[in-house]
C-alpha cells in the first residue's frame, strides 16, 4: 500500500459512539422529546390491533358476537389506523427534522474546524479522507439519529409492553416464546462489534480508492505525455480489488443479520405451536390467545429486524462520528486576549529572529532583524533554502512566532491572537490558491464588504483589467470547477488584486510575479510603488534582482542567514553574493527572460 | 436552482435505470452474471416458505386445536409436534436459502461495479484531453467512485430484493385466492391505491432528491476547496466572509431536506393506514364469514398473518425508492462517460529518427479566438528547436498538438496538417507515439507513490534503464537524504521535494523512457545555482542525439538550439540561430534589448 501508516487508533466503544450521538441529539431536546412521545402513540396502537384480533377471534370461535358489533370493530380499527398515521407523521416530521438540523450543524462545525486547523492539522489532513466525512460521514450520523435512535427505542419500547401482555395471556407461554431471544442478544453483541470494525475498513479502502482516482485525474496529462496508462490502471485494480473484498467481508455480517433474526422469531412460533397448542388442547389457553400470541411475536420481530438495522446504522454513525470527531475535537489554534490596536499604518520590526520547525536539524531562519516602517519596501533576494519563504509564514502565523522576535509598533506578536495578526499582512503566494466561485467573490476574500469601486482599483493595480475584459462575465466570471480556467499568470495577478483589496498595512509578495513577464512586473511594481496615499509597508521577496531594486533595503540571504543588506547601489558596488548574483544574471544571462 | 449549474440537469429522470442502461450494465457483472438467476431461485424458494408458514398454523387451528376431542389427546399432540417440526425444519431452510442470496446478489451487484470502476477508469485514460480541461477531478471522481457505488446498492439491495418481494405478493395473492377468493379479492382492492400513493411520492419528491444531490455536491466542493486553501484563507482572514457565503448554502440544503421530510412523513405512515384497515376489514368481513360458516376460524387467523407479509414488502421497496433515483441518475452519468468519444487514435506504427512537420497550421479552441496562424516549421532528426513569444503566443499549443492532446480537425476549421516522417500524426498509434516523446513539463506532477514509480510512471522497467535515469539525472545525489531512497514516498502528504529535486525527478523521468523526442517546457522558477549546473548538465545529456522542441525561458537554452522560432498572436514572425535573428533587428532583437535594458537600468 502506498499510504503512510495510520497513527493507531485508540479502541473506539460503539457505546461511547452512541452515546456521542445521543449527545447531538440533546442539542434539539423538545424535538427530541416529542418526537418520541408520538413514537409512543403510534407503538401503543400497534399493540392495542392484535389485542383486538385476540378478543375476536376468541368470541368468534365461541360465536358471541353480532355481525353489527363486528362492524364497529372495523370502525374502531379505521380510527386506529387514522391516530397512528396522525403520530407517525408527527415523530417523522420531528426527529428526521431534528436529524437534517444537526446534519447541516455538523457541516458548518466541520467547516469552523477546518478554517481553525493550525497549519500542521491541516497538513496530516487527505483531502479525500476529509472530503469523505462530509460526503459519507455526515449523512450516515444524520441517519442513525433519524432511524437508528427511533429504532432503538422502539425497540426497547415494544418489546417491553408486548412481553407484560402476553405474560397477560400466559406467563409459561411467554418465557417459552422469549427463549430463543438472549441467543440473540449474544450473537448481536458480537456482530456489533464486526460491522463496527469492518465497515470502517470497507470505508477506509474506499477513501484510498478515491485518492488514488483523484490522483490519477490530476496527473492524466503527465500520464498520457508519456503514453503510460496500464501501470496505472493496474494500480488502481488492486485498490478497486481490496475494496470489493473488503466489503464483501462486512456484507457477509451484515446480510446475516434479517435472515438470522427472522428465524429467531419464527422458531418462536415454532415453540408457540407447540407449547401453545398443548396448552389450548388443554383448555388452558384459547385460540384467540394463541393468535394473539403470534401478532405479538411478530410485533417483537420488527424491533429485532429493527434492532439489527439500528446497529448496523448506529454501528456506522457511531464509527463515522468518530472520524469526523477526529477532526472536529482537536484543539485548532488558540485564540489569545490582544492589545493590538485595529491595523493601521505600522512598523514591523524583525530582532534577532531565529526559528527552526519542528523536528528539523538545523533551523531554517538565524539571527534575522530588520525593519519596515509604512510606506517603506524591503526586499529579499538569495537561493532556495535561504529562509524567505520561512519568513512570510511566520509573519501570517502560520508557525509559531517564538517569542521577543517581531514586533508590531513595538506589540510583541508572540502573545497576539493569530486571527488578529494576520489583518495586518496581505500576503501573495507564490502558487495562490482561487476558490472555485467569482473573481469578484475571490478578491472579496479579505474584504467581504469591499465595494465595486474598490474591487476595480485593485484589478487596475494588479494589472488584470485587460483580462478580465477577455472574460465573459468579467468580474462575475466563474472560475475553477463551476467556470474558467486562469493561466498562471492571471492566477498571480487576481492574487495580488485579491491582496491589494485586503486593507492591511503590510503587503507580502513571495515571488509573487514569477509567472508573468519582466514588463508586466515592471508594470504592477511601478503601480504599487506609485499607489497615491499609500503607507503600506511592502516586503518582496523575489529571484529576479529586477523586482527588488528599488526597495528601500534588500536583504541578500542564504542558509538562513542574513549575509548582506543594504541598497541596490551599495550592494552592487561590494563584492558579495549579491554582486555574484548580479553578474550571473547579468553577464551569463541566465536568470534573464526572454519575454 | 439555475445557480447551482452543476451537471445533474436531470428533472425529467425516470425513476428506474431504463432498460438500455440495464443492457449495457448487467453483462458487466461478468461471471458473476449467473449469480443473479441462482439468486432469484433462492428468493422464489424463500416466498414459497414464508407462504408455507402461515398455513401450517391455519391446520393447526383447523386441525388438532379444535378438532382435539375427536382425534383424541394424544393424535392431537403428535400432530402438533409434527407441524411444529415441519415449521422449524421450513425455517432453517429459510434462514440458509435468504442468506445464501443475499450473499449471491451482494456479490454480483459488487462485482458487477467493480469492473463498471475498472471499465470507467480505463476509460479515463482513453478520453481526450479537453475532456479534463473541462470537467474538473472532483467531479469526474464521484462519477468513478460515488456513482458506481449507488449502482451496486440499487442491484444489491433494491432491484433484485424487489423481484423476491414481487413473488412474495403473488404468492400470497394466489394462497389468499385459494383460501377464500373474497378476501383475496378484498385485499387486492389495496394495490391499487398503494401504487398510486406510490406514484405520487414519486413525483413529488423527485426534484427535491435532484436538488439535494445538486447541492450537496456544491456544499461538499466547497468543503474540500477551504482545506486546500487553508493558508489562503486564514492569512486572508477569509473565515467570515466564507462562512457566510457556506451558511447560505447550508441553509439551502436543509430547507430542500425538510421539504423532503414533509412528503416522507406523509407517504410512509399511510402504508401504515393501509394496513391497519385491511386488518379491520378482514376481522370483520371474515369474522362475519366465520360467523355464517362460509370460512374456517383457521382461514381467518393465518390471513391476519398474511395482511402482514403483504404490506412490509411494499413498505421496503418504496423506502428504497431514493436509492433507485440515485442509481437511475448514477447509470445515467456512468453511461454517458461510458458512451464520450474517446480519442482519435490511427493504426501506422511510426518510424523511427524521422522529421517532425508543421505545415500551415492553423488552430483554435473556440472559433473566434484563433491560436495558431499558418505556422510551419520542422524538426529534423537530432534538431533541437527553441520556441520564445509572450504568455498567450501559442507556444503551448504547438506543444499540446505535437503531444496529441488536441487534434486538427478541419470540421472545425482547423487548417494544415502535422506529420511525422511523412505520415499526418493522426494515423499513428498515439500510445507508440507518446512514448517516442519524453515531455518535460514546467510543473512536476507527483503521484502519492514510491520516487521510483513516480520516475517509470507505475510501468515495469528495466533495473538497468532505471539505474541510468537516477544516476544520469544527478537524483542519486539526494537520494541518501531521503528515508528510504527510490522507495520514498512522495507526493500529496508524502515526503515534499525541493523545487531543484522536482526538475531532476523530471528529467529522470524522461531519461528512463528513453525517447527520441524530447519536449521541454523550461520552468521560469527559481533555482539555486549549484542545482542549475547540475541540470544543464543533465539537459546536455537529454538533448544529445534527440530531436527537441524546447519552450525557453532563458538565454543559455536558446543558445542551443538550431532553430529559434518567435512566436507572436499564434504566428512565427522570426525565426533562425540566435545571431541571424540579432542581426535581423526584429522583435527578438528587441526583447533581448529590453531585457537587458530592464537589467542595467538604475
Amino acid at each position: 500500500m502506498d499510504t503512510p501508516v495510520k497513527p493507531q487508533k485508540a479502541e473506539t466503544s460503539p457505546v461511547r459512539g452512541i452515546r456521542r450521538l445521543l449527545q447531538l441529539l440533546d442539542t434539539y431536546p423538545w424535538q427530541t422529546l416529542g418526537g418520541l412521545l408520538a413514537v409512543v402513540v403510534t407503538d401503543l396502537v400497534t399493540l392495542v390491533v392484535p389485542w383486538i384480533s385476540k378478543v375476536l377471534v376468541d368470541r368468534l370461535e365461541a360465536r358471541s358476537i353480532q355481525e353489527r358489533e363486528l362492524l364497529w370493530w372495523g370502525a374502531l380499527l379505521l380510527v386506529l389506523g387514522i391516530v397512528s398515521f396522525l403520530a407517525k407523521k408527527i415523530w417523522r416530521h420531528l426527529i428526521l427534522g431534528a436529524s437534517k438540523r444537526i446534519e447541516a450543524d455538523l457541516r458548518q462545525q466541520l467547516l469552523d474546524k477546518t478554517m481553525a486547523m493550525t497549519s500542521a492539522q491541516a497538513r496530516v489532513t487527505e483531502s479525500g479522507k476529509f472530503l469523505a466525512l462530509a460526503s459519507n460521514d455526515i449523512p450516515a450520523v444524520g441517519q442513525a439519529l433519524a432511524f437508528g435512535i427511533i429504532a432503538l427505542f422502539d425497540a426497547v419500547f415494544i418489546t417491553g409492553v408486548a412481553t407484560v401482555l402476553m405474560l397477560q395471556l400466559s406467563p409459561a407461554l411467554t418465557g417459552w416464546a422469549l427463549l430463543p431471544f438472549p441467543i440473540l442478544a449474544v450473537v448481536m453483541t458480537v456482530a456489533m462489534r464486526l460491522i463496527y470494525r469492518r465497515w470502517d475498513t470497507a470505508q477506509s479502502s474506499l477513501e484510498a480508492l478515491t485518492e488514488k482516482t483523484r490522483e490519477s485525474l490530476v496527473g492524466i496529462r503527465t500520464l498520457r505525455s508519456y503514453g503510460q496508462s496500464e501501470g496505472d490502471i493496474s494500480a488502481f485494480s488492486v485498490k478497486n480489488r481490496s475494496y470489493l473484498e473488503d466489503m464483501m467481508s462486512y456484507v457477509k455480517v451484515d446480510a446475516s443479520f434479517n435472515p438470522f433474526i427472522l428465524l429467531l422469531a419464527g422458531s418462536s412460533t415454532a415453540v408457540l405451536l407447540k407449547v401453545g397448542g398443548e396448552l389450548v388442547i388443554a383448555g388452558k389457553l384459547t385460540i384467540g390467545d394463541l393468535a394473539a400470541f403470534t401478532g405479538y411475536l411478530g410485533l417483537l420481530t420488527w424491533p429485532m429486524i429493527a434492532a439489527g438495522w439500528m446497529l448496523v446504522l448506529l454501528q456506522r454513525g457511531s464509527a463515522s462520528i468518530d472520524r469526523l470527531d477526529e477532526i472536529l475535537t482537536p484543539e485548532g489554534e488558540r485564540e489569545l486576549q490582544t492589545e493590538l490596536p485595529m491595523p493601521g499604518p505600522s512598523t514591523l520590526e524583525v530582532r534577532n529572529l531565529t526559528f527552526s520547525y519542528p523536528g528539523a536539524k538545523k533551523p531554517s531562519l538565524t539571527d534575522w532583524s530588520f525593519r519596515c516602517a509604512p510606506g517603506q519596501t524591503i526586499g529579499i533576494v538569495g537561493p532556495v533554502g535561504s529562509g524567505k519563504s520561512t519568513l512570510i509564514r511566520l509573519l501570517l502565523a502560520l508557525e509559531t512566532i517564538p517569542k521577543d522576535t517581531i514586533f508590531l509598533d513595538d506589540h510583541d506578536l508572540h502573545d497576539v491572537d493569530h486571527r488578529r495578526i494576520r489583518q495586518y499582512f496581505s500576503p501573495v503566494m507564490q502558487e495562490p490558491f482561487l476558490f472555485s466561485d467569482t473573481i469578484a467573490n475571490n478578491l472579496r476574500l479579505g474584504f467581504g464588504t469591499a465595494q465595486m469601486s474598490e474591487l476595480e482599483q485593485a484589478v487596475e493595480s494588479a494589472d488584470l483589467a485587460e483580462d478580465l475584459k477577455l472574460f465573459p462575465k468579467g468580474l462575475e466570471t466563474e472560475l475553477g470547477e463551476r467556470g474558467i480556467s486562469l493561466s498562471g499568470g492571471q492566477r498571480q495577478r487576481s492574487a495580488l488584486a485579491r491582496a491589494l483589496l485586503k486593507p492591511s498595512p503590510i503587503l507580502l509578495l513571495d515571488d509573487t510575479l514569477s509567472a508573468v513577464d519582466t514588463l508586466t512586473e515592471q508594470r504592477i511594481l511601478h503601480h504599487l510603488r506609485n499607489r497615491k496615499d499609500d503607507s503600506r509597508g511592502l516586503i518582496l521577496i523575489s529571484h529576479r534582482l529586477s523586482a527588488v531594486k528599488q526597495a528601500d533595503e534588500i536583504l541578500v540571504t542564504r542558509d538562513g542567514h542574513i549575509v548582506d543588506r543594504g541598497t541596490h547601489k551599495e550592494l552592487s558596488a561590494r563584492p558579495g553574493l549579491y554582486q555574484e548574483l548580479l553578474t550571473h544574471q547579468a553577464n551569463e544571462q541566465e536568470e534573464r527572460e526572454l519575454v | 436552482m439555475s445557480d447551482l449549474g452543476l451537471d445533474d440537469n436531470l428533472e425529467g429522470a425516470k425513476i428506474f435505470p431504463t432498460r438500455t442502461a440495464l443492457r449495457r450494465l448487467l453483462p458487466m457483472a461478468g461471471s458473476s452474471l449467473g449469480y443473479l438467476p441462482a439468486a432469484f431461485c433462492l428468493l422464489a424458494i424463500l416466498a414459497g416458505i414464508q407462504v408455507g408458514l402461515p398455513q401450517l398454523v391455519k391446520s393447526a387451528i383447523d386441525g388438532p386445536l379444535s378438532q382435539a376431542a375427536t382425534l383424541g389427546k394424544a393424535e392431537a399432540f403428535s400432530q402438533l409436534q409434527d407441524l411444529a417440526l415441519l415449521f422449524l425444519g421450513l425455517l432453517g431452510i429459510g434462514f440458509l436459502v435468504d442468506y445464501a442470496a443475499a450473499l449471491l446478489l451482494h456479490r454480483f451487484g459488487q462485482t458487477l461495479v467493480q469492473n463498471l470502476r475498472h471499465q470507467l477508469f480505463s476509460k479515463l485514460h482513453r478520453l481526450p484531453i479537453s475532456y479534463f480541461d473541462k470537467n474538473a477531478a472532483g467531479r469526474v471522481v464521484s462519477r468513478v467512485v460515488n456513482d458506481s457505488n449507488a449502482l451496486s446498492e440499487m442491484f444489491s439491495s433494491v432491484l433484485a430484493p424487489g423481484l423476491g418481494d414481487l413473488l412474495l405478493l403473488t404468492a400470497i395473492f394466489i394462497t389468499l385466492f385459494v383460501s377464500d377468493p373474497k378476501l383475496g379479492l378484498a385485499l387486492l382492492l389495496f394495490l391499487p391505491a398503494l401504487l398510486g400513493l406510490v406514484a405520487w411520492f414519486r413525483k413529488a419528491s423527485t426534484p427535491l432528491y435532484l436538488v439535494q444531490r445538486r447541492v450537496l455536491a456544491i456544499i461538499n466542493g466547497f468543503l474540500g476547496e477551504v482545506l486546500e486553501g487553508l493558508t489562503t484563507v486564514k492569512s486572508f482572514g477569509g473565515a467570515g466572509f466564507l462562512r457566510e457565503r457556506f451558511g447560505k448554502l447550508n441553509r439551502e440544503c436543509y430547507d430542500n431536506e425538510i421539504e423532503l421530510v414533509h412528503k416522507i412523513s406523509i407517504f410512509r405512515p399511510m402504508f401504515y393506514v393501509a394496513q391497519t384497515v385491511a386488518t379491520g376489514m378482514l376481522l370483520t368481513f371474515g369474522g362475519i364469514g366465520v360467523l355464517r360458516s362460509e370460512i374456517s376460524l383457521g382461514t381467518l387467523v393465518s390471513s391476519l398473518l398474511y395482511v402482514r407479509l403483504l404490506f412490509s414488502p411494499l413498505e421496503e421497496l418504496a423506502e428504497r425508492y431514493n436509492i433507485l433515483l440515485r442509481a437511475s441518475v448514477a447509470s445515467g452519468r456512468v453511461i454517458e462517460v461510458l458512451d464520450l468519444q474517446e480519442e482519435p487514435d490511427g493504426e501506422q506504427e511510426p518510424a523511427h529518427r524521422q522529421t517532425i512537420e508543421f505545415e500551415n497550421v492553423s488552430y483554435h479552441y473556440s472559433a473566434d479566438k484563433p491560436i495558431l496562424n499558418d505556422v510551419s516549421f520542422s524538426i529534423g532528426p537530432g534538431e533541437t528547436v527553441a520556441l520564445v513569444g509572450p504568455t498567450g503566443s501559442g507556444k503551448s499549443t504547438i506543444i499540446s498538438l505535437l503531444l496529441g492532446f488536441y487534434d486538427l480537425d478541419p470540421e472545425k476549421g482547423h487548417q494544415g496538417e502535422i506529420r511525422y516522417g511523412g505520415v499526418p500524426l493522426r494515423d499513428l498509434d498515439r500510445k507508440l507515439w507518446r512514448r517516442r516523446m519524453a515531455f518535460v513539463s514546467q510543473d512536476l506532477f507527483l503521484f502519492k507513490a514510491s520516487l521510483k514509480r513516480n520516475i517509470t510512471l507505475f510501468e515495469e522497467q528495466s533495473k538497468d534503464s532505471l539505474d541510468e535515469a537516477v544516476e544520469g539525472s544527478g537524483i542519486a545525489k539526494f537520494l541518501p537524504d531521503l528515508p528510504e531512497g527510490l522507495e520514498t514516498i512522495v507526493g500529496e502528504k508524502g515526503h515534499a521535494l525541493s523545487t531543484g529535486q522536482r526538475q531532476l525527478l523530471s528529467f529522470a523521468r524522461a531519461l528512463a523512457f528513453d525517447p527520441e523526442f524530447l519536449i521541454l517546457d523550461e520552468a521560469t522558477a527559481n533555482i539555486d545555482s549549484e542545482t542549475e549546473a547540475q541540470l544543464e548538465l543533465v539537459l546536455d545529456r537529454l538533448l544529445d542525439g534527440r530531436q527537441a522542441i524546447i519552450v525557453a525561458h532563458r538565454l543559455a537554452t536558446v543558445r542551443r538550439a538550431d532553430v529559434i522560432l518567435v512566436l507572436s498572436e499564434g504566428r512565427i514572425i522570426e525565426r533562425g540561430s540566435h545571431s541571424t535573428l540579432l542581426a535581423m533587428n526584429g522583435l527578438y532583437a528587441e526583447m533581448i534589448r529590453k531585457a537587458e535594458s530592464l537589467h542595467h537600468k538604475e
